[in-house]
């Protein structure tokens, strides 16, 4: 094996073009400088007759809205802002997904109440389409003058069809008013009323909206003020339900102002039950609304039979004034949802802290699941009652068994680092962190997402990526990934996810002061050639808080900080037995420079394109050579578990760079060594020759390149001038090698001729930093194509304020000899990846609202798979007919006991996995000493009784 | 002024273990007497009993019941005995208070000397771990329910007692006296402890044991009606439930505590769980519930206290809790009325906690400092020393001269420390001005002791001797030393105010006591005065109980203030005369105008010239509306020259006719006594003419500044400082220290007519806003919309501030009180008024405050110079508190 690498490398160097005369290194300032390179504008594309193919988009957040199961619980349905997915909770696997139009949003959705093979889709410019999902047909379009946010539908009492409850916002030029609007949905006529309930005069927007008992009642809220829309005459007898004054003069309205931040609600309706309810029900009313909600602080509140005492508060002044709720205060850190169970003995909620509680009302008995590892989002209770439905900040939904909370189903979505640029509407309160974020600048926001192609499986992206991503919580600065995601990118599924470093999936994610504890952040991620090793590399500063102490001066705050990073090289090896990456190597700040303490950043990591070794370079000026050894103690072989030879890796070369002057007084005692800022490596395509360039804060020497013998750490020679600053990334495709900088410069090495150079128009107002960030070269060798990406602005707003919503890139795709780009497109958001598909000719765009694209070459065999592109598949037609006989049931007037006993048969009916409980086989098992248990056969038939029989869960 | 912020003064707090209103419930407190007959007694783990009194919502502590060595108090209970017809008016039973400690016995305490009352009751049981009274004769919620009252049945109220091998006994209290009457259980053999017991209505009783149940017994018959188990204890602790709470509501149901942190209820009748709840995280240790049963606290070890309400017949829920101490919850105590509702818990930080029952969304607690309101410390400015003294020790701090050169360096040092032999706690201690001796008091003697430089010695540590005394005093409350040294006053046990003579030898400076204590009379108040002013109470001789005591500032003139509010005064008459005989007692006054005096009928005594009289004005002092808590002599202004004393007394000498001559020269100069009562009512008043000053008629009590008004700690004592022209008041409580001038006039505040007065109320609630929580969750306001319109509400003028308690009859009695007082009539116009706004920047202060300080045991002086006075504040803050490890929840960590 080891002989054969050797040999692979020894023709490689053979097979070397270009470095056969290695020239004198002549180093001449202002060698090559504009005068003679040409460095133009990015010409135009042109767009048509583009010979390459851009797929729709695929992947995306899931929407910050409260899933929704079918009624028979056999699919759920889940938005991005593209369309509703349809996903079966059997398999997690997506069935349909229902697209919006391409130039709108979907931003909220409610199934319908009269047909169960229905669902209503609203849009933020304003349609509401309504969607036949078992055939994925569209049936109505009902247009809305005004966006809409939410989206509840109801069937009022004595009408047949659905009535579509929705907060819509008016924009005026005071500002945005939001609406209550009712609309009737009418079959026959084939015609929608629609009517604005209730006006909202402030300028918080309405947040939630729950409408109970046949509309009788609404529950609104906005993050400050709850708005209870009531039936004052408790179900007029008359029939003109449908006139709109009518209908809208139903209503008395009660504004209550709270004096928390609501961060979630939910209210139900129960009917009466004791007898001296009953008796007094004629002035009560038949049903009582429990309304609970919770707030940014981590409380929740309860309020029972709401209504009730809200008019008897108004009349009876004597009442003590507040509706006493009743508190229960859990959560660390806001409340994101908060749901009552169907038989409303329990009140279910899900905090930003990880950790569903499920309180039990009666006993005041606590049950948590914790350490979910990601915010919860949002919570729904199963039409059943059988499972919850938990939307998690890591863009992953959960169906979670109501008795065991064991996960059923599982529905991650890509994971990608996300920024939303919208601000989010919920309240939150300022933390430690918050108040100590880094930035003022919200482009801060925008970050990379490590990623890479699986040269053994090349529809597989290997992805860095965080544990939570929360858009509520506002800090400038992405999140930390210490995850690895594989996703597949051409049937848009995820794969597997396991952790790359230090993370807090089972440990106290909070500090002892209160601080967010943070995970390390991998910045880098390679994959060998064979696809059997991967590399990576995180980092990890301590928060400024922690060693606030040590310094006498506040600004000498981050200098501490980086002395105390924590960088590590990491070499996993890929266990087929496991499916996972196993770690083999960890190796400490591997770049710590000797002199300056504070200069300890891993810059750049790449991976021979031929053979098993990696290559990394950083701010103490070096390059190392990483290669595998099999582990020998005493001369011996060390053997792992399996009995084949242990690997380590080591570091077979480090070469030293150029060393950057030192700036001010070289006579000083300790002069300030300077450490260069960033530094990047390139193999060139047959792993010969690895090339490296460092840059410093100081443009002492702008664009010295110096190529080496990858193989011996040599270095051939150096080449002053090929760039001029701002440096992003270089590549090597074939003779040409390609500098991303301020501009993008392709040169021919064996010539050392420049190609041809393009100004990139980068917008001056983004720093340094962020350009670098947000700026990509990502190389195709199948296809002998390059793509850079680079951030850019809304056309009309180059040099005015923007902000981060007017940001995008384009990503232009070149054929290194020639200067005409291939193909120029723009995306929605700038980029957080671009990613090269080994073994095929495309690309990869990922971008900062999780959705990605591939660009391929339209003769290319790949694309997306039909899934990811929406193909309606063949579903069996759904005819839940058990549902159907449900909801004829619910037409009865009398909602009593009968109808939760047809809930326990369907239940039955439909239950095909059993749950079966622990105790129940431990009543089994552990039933005394070993010597007094039964035969062994009988315990083997209660064990298959437990089994077969219909479970008791 | 100069302020030693000193926090070395090592005062352990004690922690509560037991709390007991003298009344639960309006209808409970005797109609005559009303809110004042309401006493809540706190029981501390040092044996000290204290006596708070609610009185309009303001928390005083009247007097402390000194207990001694290892007599912790484990529990309390108040009876009354039964109301007695008396010539047409119904006077309200006598109060009677018991405890118990680690011992089986039951203590019943003599209110009106605060000393146990000696009796054994018999009964041969085993040590008494709870305690509960009858529930009284006539009270709705507790009739017994199955049987009619029975002819000639007892109408008293019973005791009994749980002890720890699981009997119970019953304790008889008709006559008068503790007797047992008989064991209800006998000890089983299960050894099962009665941890708690409850009265369910007059004849059944509930008491919840170590082994995981609770029985339910009939007094009459003392038959067990049932037992009820609560099963087992959850696995991984010990395997019996202790059901450390029983508590039966008004209707019957009855509520239980126990160690794994549940409450549970059952029916009344059934015996039968209803329900069972998670209460808390660790034992829960107390259960209280309001009037009408509709809700119940519970508090327990894991510092919470939690709140369950039901709704008419519907199913209990747990609403809340509040985390209102630092450690474990020991006892809970709740009275609901029409004025006040309030519910106190006390634990091992020591506070006393009150929070309102009503309006408990709506406020927040009120924390009381567990420093005793009367402050147990002294200073002898010229030695810069400072006495401090609890339980049986005494220590003595010096102060270092603050210079510049040592700054750094720890202001005070410890230079001695005495602990008293025998068990008793120390009533009152004191030290000479000079701090050249102690003495100090405890129920059984009062204890001399010589203080003396050690020779040699670099600490200044000091030498400390005995002194004997020729005649023990045993048994005294409080002390107090006159400024000169000369007059120990005393005040016993029995309310008599009695005054010694020290005498200092030159030569060795050592201390001599003259072996004669001089009573002195206090004027008798008549019960038709009693009547007319403070209402009937059940708590009797109490109410004269003497609560503070002060001598002028030339110790000629001696003033003692008693809970009922009236205030007694004594002058010094002759001067002293050192060849005078040390005791020349008169039997019989000989001066013809002394004789319609009553009071001095009885023998003077006349010691080294001199003697104490009544002032012939004490009579004319009106009756305060609440006790004084604060009584102090206005400085003399340096512009009033002291007249030049004759050496002795010249005109006297025996005669034939006259043995015993006595000086009558009566002291000269302004005694301005300044009081300050309970309800921070402030006074000024002229001793010798017996009527109130002009600066007290201006400066009414409702000009005060709001700042004041709005503070609920009680003041705890005052400095004074004279600088030019101003006359500083320096007063502090536990938590604020204020200044006054009182050469000044207070701006008049803005006075409403008696048809605002509920409005005043409730703006001063506005402007406190501090003191009012926010309620939680919803606003109370709605704003309703029909039909597009929106309906007004009206405006809500409600809510009694149950807490501040502002009851409507006592306030009309605190307003008439007020106008007794207008006795030269009022004389405040427009025009002062208009003087005041006049004030300019350039005028002195006339008021500031701070918050600074926190839990201040005592601010003592170190001398006063016209620049400068000199104080240390002794702060005792709670986190200092040597408390034991309490519970940790799963989510919390120790601080530090």
């Amino acid at each position: 094996m080891r002989r054969q690498e050797k040999e692979a490398e020894k023709a490689a160097l053979d097979a070397t073009p270009q470095v056969e005369h290695p020239r004198q290194i002549t180093i001449k300032k202002g060698t090559h400088f504009d005068s003679d390179v040409d460095v133009k504008d990015v010409p135009e594309v042109p767009s048509r007759g583009s010979s390459w193919n851009i797929s729709r988009p695929a992947g995306g957040r899931f929407l910050d809205h409260d899933p929704v199961f079918s009624l028979g619980e056999k699919y759920l349905f889940l938005a991005t802002k593209r369309g509703v997915h349809v996903y079966s909770t059997a398999d997690s696997l997506l069935v349909r997904t229902l697209f919006a139009n391409p130039n709108d949003t979907v931003t909220s959705y409610a199934l319908s109440s009269t047909n169960p093979n229905h669902i209503y889709v609203a849009h933020s410019a304003g349609d509401i389409i309504l969607w036949d999902w078992t055939s994925g047909g569209e049936v109505l379009t009902i247009p809305s003058k005004w966006a809409i946010r939410a989206v509840t539908i109801a069937k009022v009492h004595r009408t047949e069809y659905d009535t579509i409850f929705t907060i819509e916002s008016e924009k005026t030029k005071n500002g945005v008013r939001d609406h209550i609007v009712a609309r009737h949905v009418l079959w026959k006529a084939a015609k929608t009323t629609e009517m604005s309930l209730y006006r909202w005069k402030r300028d918080d927007p309405l947040l939630f909206l729950k409408v109970l008992d046949g509309g009788n009642v609404i529950f609104a809220a906005s993050a400050k003020e709850l708005v209870v829309g009531s039936d004052g005459h408790h179900h007029g007898d008359s029939d003109d339900e449908l006139d709109p004054i009518k209908f809208k003069e139903r209503y008395t309205w009660r504004e209550q102002p709270s004096t928390v931040d609501i961060t979630c609600l939910d209210a139900e309706a129960r009917p009466r039950h004791t007898d001296q309810d009953v008796k007094r029900s004629d002035k009560l009313g038949q049903m009582k609304y429990n309304l609970v909600y919770g707030d940014a602080q981590g409380s929740t509140y309860i309020y029972e039979d709401i209504l009730h005492k809200m008019e008897q508060r108004e009349q009876n002044k004597k009442l003590e004034k507040s509706l006493k709720p009743r508190v229960d205060r859990w959560h660390r850190e806001a409340v994101s949802t908060v749901k009552w169970s169907l038989d409303s003995n329990y009140v279910i909620s899900g905090g930003k802290e990880t950790v569903l509680v499920l309180l039990q009302l009666e006993t005041g008995k606590r049950q948590n699941l914790p350490h979910l590892t990601s915010a919860i989002l949002s919570l729904t209770v199963s039409p059943k009652g059988t499972s919850y439905a938990v939307h998690l900040a890591d863009n992953s939904v959960m169906v979670l068994s109501t008795s065991e909370l064991q996960p059923k189903t599982n529905i991650p979505g890509i994971q990608s680092l996300f920024t939303s640029t919208t601000p989010s509407l919920l309240p939150q309160v300022p933390t430690i962190t918050s108040l100590c974020q880094v930035s003022d600048d919200p482009v801060d926001a925008f970050g990379r997402t490590p990623a890479v192609n699986n040269p053994h499986n090349p529809n597989h992206l290997l992805l860095a990526v965080p544990a939570s991503q929360d858009n509520s919580v506002d800090i400038n600065s992405p999140a930390p990934a210490p995850f690895l995601q594989t996703f597949d990118a051409f049937t848009g599924r995820h794969v597997t996810r396991q952790a790359l470093s230090r993370n807090l999936a089972i440990t106290a994610n909070i500090g002892p002061d209160l601080t967010k504890l943070k995970e390390p952040n991998v910045t880098h991620i390679q994959i060998s050639a064979n696809g059997q090793w991967l590399s990576t590399v995180e980092e990890w500063t301590p928060p400024a808080a922690d060693v606030d102490f040590t310094v006498y001066t506040k600004d000498k705050v981050v200098s501490e900080q980086k002395r105390r990073l924590e960088t590590y090289l990491k070499f996993w090896r890929w266990d087929q037995e496991s499916d996972q990456w196993v770690l083999e190597t960890r190796v400490d700040l591997p770049h710590q420079s000797p002199n300056n303490p504070v200069a300890n950043r891993v810059f750049d990591l790449v991976a021979h394109p031929r053979l098993t070794a990696f290559a990394t370079t950083g701010q103490d000026g070096v390059v190392r050579l990483w290669t595998p050894k099999t582990r020998l103690g005493d001369g011996t072989v060390i053997r792992g578990a399996k009995g084949e030879g242990a690997i380590s890796w080591r570091c077979s070369h480090s070469i030293e760079l150029e060393n950057i002057p030192a700036v001010g007084d070289a006579g000083l005692d300790f002069p300030a060594v300077p450490a260069p800022t960033k530094a990047k490596l390139a193999y060139s395509n047959d792993g010969s020759i690895l090339v490296a360039t460092q840059e410093s804060s100081k443009a002492y020497e702008a664009g010295l390149v110096h190529f080496f013998d990858a193989a011996t750490g040599t270095l051939k020679y150096s080449e002053p001038a090929m760039y001029l600053g701002g440096l992003i990334d270089i590549g090597f495709l074939g003779r040409y090698f390609i500098i991303l900088s301020d501009d993008l410069r392709v040169w021919d090495v064996v010539t050392n001729k420049l190609i041809y150079g393009f100004k990139l128009r980068i917008p001056h107002k983004l720093t340094p930093m962020q350009k670098t960030a947000m700026s990509y070269l990502a190389l195709n060798v199948s296809s002998n194509t390059f793509a850079i990406a680079v951030p850019k602005t809304n056309a009309g707003t180059a040099d005015m304020l923007w902000g981060p919503e007017d940001l995008f890139s384009t990503v232009t795709i070149f054929n290194p000899a020639r200067p005409d780009p291939i193909i120029s497109y723009d995306t929605a958001s700038p980029l957080t990846a671009l990613v090269s598909l080994t073994g095929t000719s495309g690309f990869v765009v990922l971008d900062a609202s999780a959705e990605y694209r591939i660009l391929s070459p339209k003769n290319s065999t790949m694309s997306l798979s039909s899934t990811v592109n929406g193909e309606p598949l063949q579903i069996e037609a759904v005819k839940e007919e058990e549902d159907i006989q449900m909801e004829e049931d619910d037409d009865d007037a009398v909602p009593g006991a009968e109808r939760g006993d047809d809930e326990d048969m369907v239940d039955l009916m439909n239950d095909e996995k059993r749950v079966v409980r622990p105790e129940q086989l431990a009543g089994i098992f552990d039933n005394g000493p070993s010597f007094a248990l039964p035969p062994v056969h009988e315990i083997f038939k209660s064990v298959v009784g437990l089994y077969g029989k219909k479970a008791t869960a | 002024m100069d302020v030693h912020r000193c926090r070395f003064v090592p005062y352990p707090g004690s922690a509560i273990n037991a709390l007991a209103f003298s009344a639960s419930t309006d209808e409970e407190l005797a109609k005559k007497g009303g809110y004042a007959n309401l006493k809540l007694a706190v029981g501390r783990e040092n044996g000290d009993i204290e006596i708070w009194s609610p009185l309009k919502g303001v928390w005083t502590q009247e007097t402390i019941f000194r207990g001694g060595r290892g007599r912790s108090v484990e529990g309390l209970a108040w009876t009354q005995e039964s109301d007695t017809d008396h010539e047409g008016k119904v006077i309200p039973g006598q109060l009677r208070l018991y405890s118990i400690g680690y011992s089986s016995t039951v203590t019943e305490w003599d209110l009106a000397t605060g000393l146990p009352i000696a009796r054994r009751p018999g009964g041969n049981h085993s040590e008494v771990w709870c305690l509960t009274a009858q529930p009284r004769w006539g009270n709705k919620h507790f009739k017994s329910k199955d049987s009619k009252p029975r002819d000639g049945e007892w109408k008293g109220q019973n005791l009994v007692a749980g002890c720890a091998d699981g009997t119970l006994v019953l304790l008889s209290t008709a006559d008068n006296d503790l007797l047992f009457s008989k064991f209800i259980t006998r000890p089983t053999g299960q050894k099962a402890r009665a941890l708690s017991v409850s009265y369910k209505d007059r004849d059944i009783v509930v008491a919840g044991f170590a082994n995981s149940c609770f029985r339910v017994f009939d007094t009459r018959t003392s038959a067990i009606i049932r037992t009820v188990s609560l099963g087992a204890a959850p696995k991984g602790g010990p395997r019996n439930l202790l059901v450390w709470t029983v508590k039966c509501l008004p209707n019957g149901d009855i509520v239980t505590g126990d160690s794994a942190g549940e409450v549970r209820f059952f029916d009344g009748q059934q015996y039968s769980q209803t329900q069972r709840m998670k209460g808390h995280d660790a034992d829960v240790l107390d259960i209280g519930c309001n009037a009408d049963g509709s809700k119940v606290f519970t508090a327990g070890m894991d510092c919470k206290t939690v709140l369950f309400t039901r709704p008419k017949k519907g199913r209990w829920t747990k609403v809340s809790h509040k985390r209102t101490h630092e450690h474990d919850i020991k006892a809970l105590a709740s009275f609901e009325g029409d004025h006040l509702s309030v519910l106190a818990s006390g634990g091992v930080d020591t506070n006393l906690t009150v929070q309102p029952i009503r309006d408990y969304w709506e406020a927040h607690p009120h924390i009381m400092s567990t420093l005793p309101q009367l402050p147990q410390t002294a200073s002898a400015p010229s030695a810069r020393l400072i006495l401090s003294y609890w339980n049986q020790e005494i220590s003595l701090h010096r102060m270092k001269r603050q210079s510049a050169k040592a700054v750094d360096e720890k202001g005070g040092s410890l230079v001695a420390r005495i602990g008293l032999h025998g068990d008793e706690n120390i009533t009152s201690a004191t030290i000479s001005p000079t701090g050249n001796f102690i003495i100090a008091a405890t129920a059984a003697e009062v204890r001399f002791f010589q203080l003396s430089r050690r020779t040699n010695d670099a600490d200044g540590s000091l030498k400390i001797r005995k002194i004997e005394v020729d005649e023990p005093v045993d048994s005294v409350r409080q002390l107090h030393l006159s400024p000169d040294g000369k007059w120990l006053a005393l005040i016993t046990h029995t309310n008599n105010v009695e005054l010694l003579r020290l005498v200092v030898d030159d030569e060795k400076a050592r201390v001599r006591v003259i072996p004669k204590r001089v009573p002195l009379n206090r004027i008798t108040r008549t019960r038709a005065e009693d009547d007319r002013r403070h209402k009937v109470t059940g708590l009797r001789a109490y109410s004269r109980t003497v609560s503070r005591i002060q001598f002028s500032p030339d110790s000629k003139v001696l003033v003692a203030g008693d809970l009922s509010g009236h205030i007694d005064s004594w002058i010094l008459e002759g001067h002293e005369d050192l060849t005078a005989p040390e005791v020349d007692e008169s039997v019989r006054s000989d001066d013809s105008d002394d004789e319609d005096d009553k009071d001095n009928e009885d023998e003077t005594i006349v010691i080294l010239g001199q003697h104490w009289t009544s002032n012939p004005s004490t009579h004319l002092l009106p009756q305060l509306s609440s006790a004084p808590i604060l009584l102090t002599f206005r400085p003399p202004t340096p512009s009033v020259k002291p007249k030049s004393e004759p050496n002795g007394n010249p005109a006297v000498h025996p005669t034939r006719h006259n043995r015993h001559p006595i000086a009558h020269d009566t002291p000269q100069g302004l005694y301005h006594l300044i009081v300050l009562t309970a309800q921070h009512q402030l006074y000024e008043f002229d001793l010798l003419q017996g009527k109130l000053t002009e600066w007290s008629k201006i400066n009414d009590s409702r000009n005060l500044p709001e700042k004041f008004t709005q503070i609920k700690d009680r003041a705890m004592g005052c400095e004074w400082h004279t600088k030019g022209e101003s006359t500083r008041l320096w007063l502090y409580g536990s938590t604020w220290l204020f200044m006054f001038d009182l050469s000044q006039n207070f701006p008049e505040r803005p006075q409403e007519d008696e048809g605002s007065k509920r409005k005043r109320d409730d703006d001063n609630r506005g402007v406190n806003k501090r003191q009012k929580a926010m309620p939680v969750g919803l606003a109370p306001q709605t704003k309703k919309v029909v039909n597009g319109h929106i309906v007004k509400q009206e405006k809500e003028n409600h809510a009694l501030p149950y807490l501040n308690g502002t009851s409507g009859e006592n306030d009309e009695e605190g307003d008439s009180g007020d106008e007794d007082f207008d006795l030269g009539g009022r004389l405040r116009g427009r025009e002062l008024a208009v003087q005041q706004t006049k004030r300019s920047k350039n005028d002195p202060l006339l008021w500031w405050h701070t918050r600074i300080y926190r839990s201040i045991l005592g601010m003592v002086t170190l001398g006063s110079r016209p620049e400068c006075l000199e104080t240390v504040i002794i702060e005792r803050p709670i986190q200092d508190l040597a408390l034991p490890p309490r519970y940790m929840a799963a989510h919390e960590r120790p601080k530090n």
